[in-house]
C-alpha cells in the first residue's frame, strides 16, 4: 500500500472513529463540595448566586437600616417580605436560589424575620380555612393573625455583555431594594457586582 | 445461497489483506451514509403534520435524534411541541438546544475532516441565522403564552446579543433574517413598557427590513404607526417627519402611558405552512480516460407553497386580516445561496480526495480505484437538513380591545378568498394596557 493511500486510510478511520465516539459515551460524574467553583459554559451559575447570596447577607446585616429599625422600635426585630426581583438580563436566572439562601442567613441571624410571600401564603390561608372547619378548637390557628410586614424587598438583576467573535466581557449587576411598606422610603440597598471574561474555543475535536 | 457464491475464509483474508484499507473505506462510507438519511425519514414527519397529527410526527422525529442531529432534533421537537400546545415541554427542547447550538459554533477538526473527504453529512447540524433567531422568537413566545414576560424579556436580549456578537461593526444581518425578530423584541418591550429599547428595536427591525429591500409601502402597518408614535412620545421629531414622509402617515395611536387607560391588545402570530425542504442534486459523471467517477452533490431549495395565504381575525364586531412580517422560505434561500460558495469548495476537495485515493487504489490492483469512487461518489450525499417545522412565512395582526375575556375565530383563507378552515380560540383574556399573544400554526399544502 502506497504512502499517500496509507496515510488517507489513517486519517479517514480516526474521522470515522471520533465521529463514532461521541455518539455511544456514557455520562461520567463525579461529586464535588457545593463551594467548588465551577464554571462551566461561563452563564449565571450557582457559584454567581452564593457570591450574591453572601453579599447581600453582609450588607444587609452590616449596614445602618437594621440598627435605625430597632432603635425606632423598642428592639424589635424588622419583618421582610419578598418581592417582585426582576430578571432583566440576557440570561435565564433563577433568582429564588440566592434570594433562599439570604432568608435562611438573615432568618437564623435572629436580625430579621420574614413573613410568606405572595404566592406562598395563598396555601398557608387555604389550610388555615381548613383548619377552621376540621381541626380541633386547641390547635387551630384562627385567621386574622398574621403580621404585616414592615418592608418588601424588591430587585433587579442587570446584565452588560460585550461580545465578538469568541470572546465575551458579561458583567452582572444584581440590586436589593428594602423598601418600607409604611412610607415607601427605600430603607436599604445592597448590590453585588460579578464581571467575568469568557473566551470560548475556536476549535472542538 | 449457492455453492458458487460461498467464499473460503482464505479468499476472506486475502482480500481483507490485499484490499483492507479500501475495504473499510467503502464500507465505513455506506455506513456513514446509512446514518445520514435525514430527508428519508422527513417524509413521514411532514406527512403527520400535514394531517394535523403533531403527537405523530414528533414520535416520527425520534429516530433522527442521534449526535449530528441533535441539536435539529430538540429544534424540531420544541416546534412540534408548541403546535400542540405544550409551552412548557417547548420550553424544555428550545433551551436544550441553544447551547448544543452555541458549543457547535466552534470548529470541529473531525467534522471537518469527514466533511472535506467522505461527505458534507458528517458535520453536526449547527443552523443557520435565522433559524437561530427565530428560535428565540419562538422560545419568547412559549414565556409570553405560559405568562412569564421576563423570561420572553431575556429571549429578545438573546436576540440582540447574538446579532451583536456575530455582526459588531454591523446594525444588520448580511444575509437577512433579523427583520421580524427585530420587530417581536420591539412588541416584547412595549409590552413591559421599555418604550426606549421598543423604539431602538422597531427602528433595527425597519432597517433591517430596508436592507432586504422591503419597499417603505411594504413594511408591516403595524410596524410603520408603532415607528410614529413611539418617535413622537420620545421627542425624536426629525426621526418622526422622516417616518411619516416614508409612510404618508398623519396620525397613529398614542402610547399608552397611563395605567388607568383600560384598552389592551391582543396580537395574533400566524404561522404559516411548513418551511421548505432541501432537495439534493446529485449527478455522479464518468471520467472515461480512468474509469473513475465525480459527482456533484449540492442541496437546492424547495418551496412548500401554503394553500393558506392568510388569516381573517374576528373578535367582537372586528375582523383583522393578517399582514406577512417574516418570509423563512426567503430567508432559507438566502442562507443557502450565502454558503453555496464554500459546499462548491468542499465538493471539489472531495472529488480531488477521491480522485488521489483511486488512483492510489488503481496502483494496487485493477478495478480497486473504480470500485473507490463509485462508491465515494454514491456516499457523497448533500446536506438536506433544515429545520422544516419552521413556518413558510409568519403573519401578524394587532387589535385593540377593552379588557375582557373573548372568544376569537380565525379564518383561514386560500387563493382565491376561499376559508379553508375556521378555527376557534375560546377564553382570550385582555388585561388593561397589556398584551396578548395567541398564536396559530396551520399547516397546509
Amino acid at each position: 500500500m502506497s504512502n499517500v493511500m496509507r496515510k488517507f486510510t489513517t486519517i479517514t478511520v480516526l474521522t470515522i472513529t471520533g465521529l463514532l465516539a461521541g455518539c455511544s459515551s456514557m455520562p461520567k460524574v463525579e461529586r464535588v463540595s457545593p463551594n467548588q467553583v465551577t464554571d462551566v459554559s461561563g452563564y449565571w451559575n450557582d457559584t454567581d448566586a452564593n457570591l450574591t447570596a453572601q453579599q447581600m447577607i453582609s450588607q444587609m446585616l452590616g449596614d445602618p437600616w437594621l440598627g435605625n429599625f430597632e432603635a425606632q422600635n423598642n428592639g424589635k426585630q424588622p419583618t421582610v417580605i419578598v418581592g417582585q426581583i426582576n430578571n432583566l438580563s440576557s440570561e435565564h436566572v433563577n433568582v429564588q436560589t440566592f434570594v433562599d439562601d439570604m432568608q435562611r442567613e438573615l432568618i437564623n441571624s435572629n436580625k430579621v424575620q420574614f413573613v410568606a410571600s405572595a404566592n406562598q401564603r395563598n396555601e398557608v390561608r387555604g389550610e388555615r380555612q381548613d383548619q377552621d372547619l376540621n381541626a380541633t378548637a386547641a390547635t387551630r390557628n384562627a385567621m386574622g393573625q398574621e403580621i404585616g410586614a414592615n418592608f418588601m424587598m424588591q430587585g433587579t438583576i442587570n446584565t452588560i455583555i460585550d461580545a465578538a467573535g469568541d470572546t465575551s466581557v458579561k458583567y452582572y449587576q444584581v440590586d436589593l431594594r428594602l423598601i418600607n411598606m409604611r412610607d415607601n422610603v427605600i430603607a436599604w440597598v445592597g448590590q453585588k457586582k460579578i464581571k467575568k471574561i469568557v473566551t470560548k474555543p475556536g476549535f472542538r475535536f | 445461497m449457492t455453492a458458487e457464491c460461498e467464499w473460503t475464509v482464505l479468499e476472506w483474508r486475502w482480500v481483507v489483506r490485499r484490499c483492507g484499507a479500501y475495504f473499510i473505506y467503502c464500507v465505513s462510507l455506506l455506513f456513514l451514509t446509512g446514518c445520514a438519511t435525514y430527508r428519508g425519514n422527513m417524509q413521514s414527519v411532514d406527512q403527520a403534520l400535514a394531517e394535523q397529527q403533531p403527537a405523530a410526527a414528533l414520535k416520527a422525529f425520534v429516530p433522527l435524534s442521534s449526535g449530528r442531529n441533535q441539536a435539529l432534533y430538540l429544534l424540531n421537537k420544541g416546534m412540534i411541541l408548541r403546535i400542540q400546545g405544550d409551552y412548557a415541554g417547548s420550553v424544555s427542547a428550545f433551551e436544550a438546544a441553544k447551547p448544543l447550538m452555541e458549543y457547535l459554533e466552534a470548529t470541529s477538526v473531525s467534522e471537518n475532516v469527514g466533511a472535506l473527504t467522505l461527505s458534507e453529512n458528517l458535520r453536526s447540524y449547527q443552523g443557520a441565522l435565522y433559524e437561530r433567531l427565530l428560535l428565540h422568537v419562538y422560545q419568547a413566545l412559549n414565556y409570553l403564552q405560559l405568562g412569564q414576560p421576563d423570561s420572553a424579556r431575556v429571549e429578545v436580549q438573546q436576540i440582540d446579543l447574538l446579532l451583536r456578537r456575530l455582526y459588531p461593526d454591523k446594525d444588520t444581518a448580511p444575509d437577512g433574517g433579523d427583520a421580524f425578530a427585530r420587530y417581536f423584541s420591539g412588541l416584547v418591550y412595549e409590552d413591559l413598557g421599555e418604550w426606549s429599547d421598543a423604539m431602538i428595536s422597531y427602528r433595527k427591525a425597519y432597517q433591517a427590513y430596508q436592507a432586504q429591500g422591503v419597499p417603505d409601502g411594504a413594511i408591516p402597518p403595524d410596524l410603520q404607526l408603532s415607528l410614529c408614535r413611539f418617535a413622537d412620545y420620545l421627542g425624536l421629531d426629525q426621526e418622526l417627519d422622516d417616518y411619516k414622509k416614508r409612510f404618508n402617515l398623519d396620525s397613529w395611536p398614542p402610547v399608552i402611558t397611563d395605567s388607568s387607560d383600560p384598552t389592551g391588545q391582543l396580537v395574533f402570530i400566524f404561522s404559516n405552512g411548513l418551511a421548505p425542504e432541501k432537495v439534493p442534486i446529485q449527478t455522479v459523471v464518468l471520467n472515461p480516460a480512468d474509469g473513475h467517477f465525480f459527482t456533484v452533490s449540492l442541496p437546492s431549495m424547495r418551496r412548500r407553497v401554503p394553500a393558506v395565504t392568510d388569516a381573517v381575525v374576528h373578535v367582537e364586531g372586528q375582523s383583522v386580516s393578517t399582514v406577512p412580517v417574516e418570509s423563512v422560505a426567503a430567508d432559507a434561500a438566502k442562507a443557502l445561496a450565502a454558503e453555496m460558495p464554500k459546499l462548491i469548495a468542499d465538493e471539489v476537495a472531495r472529488n480531488v480526495t477521491r480522485q488521489i485515493a483511486a488512483n492510489q487504489a488503481d496502483n494496487k490492483g485493477q478495478g480497486l480505484g473504480v470500485l473507490l469512487s463509485l462508491v465515494g461518489a454514491l456516499a457523497d450525499q448533500p446536506d438536506t437538513r433544515i429545520w422544516n417545522t419552521l413556518p413558510d412565512d409568519i403573519q401578524m395582526a394587532r387589535l385593540s380591545l377593552p379588557p375582557g375575556t373573548y372568544k376569537v375565530t380565525v379564518q383561514l383563507r386560500g387563493r382565491y378568498g376561499g376559508i379553508l378552515s375556521t378555527q376557534k380560540f375560546d377564553n382570550i383574556v385582555i388585561q388593561p394596557g397589556q398584551m396578548t399573544f395567541a398564536t396559530l400554526h396551520w399547516i397546509s399544502f
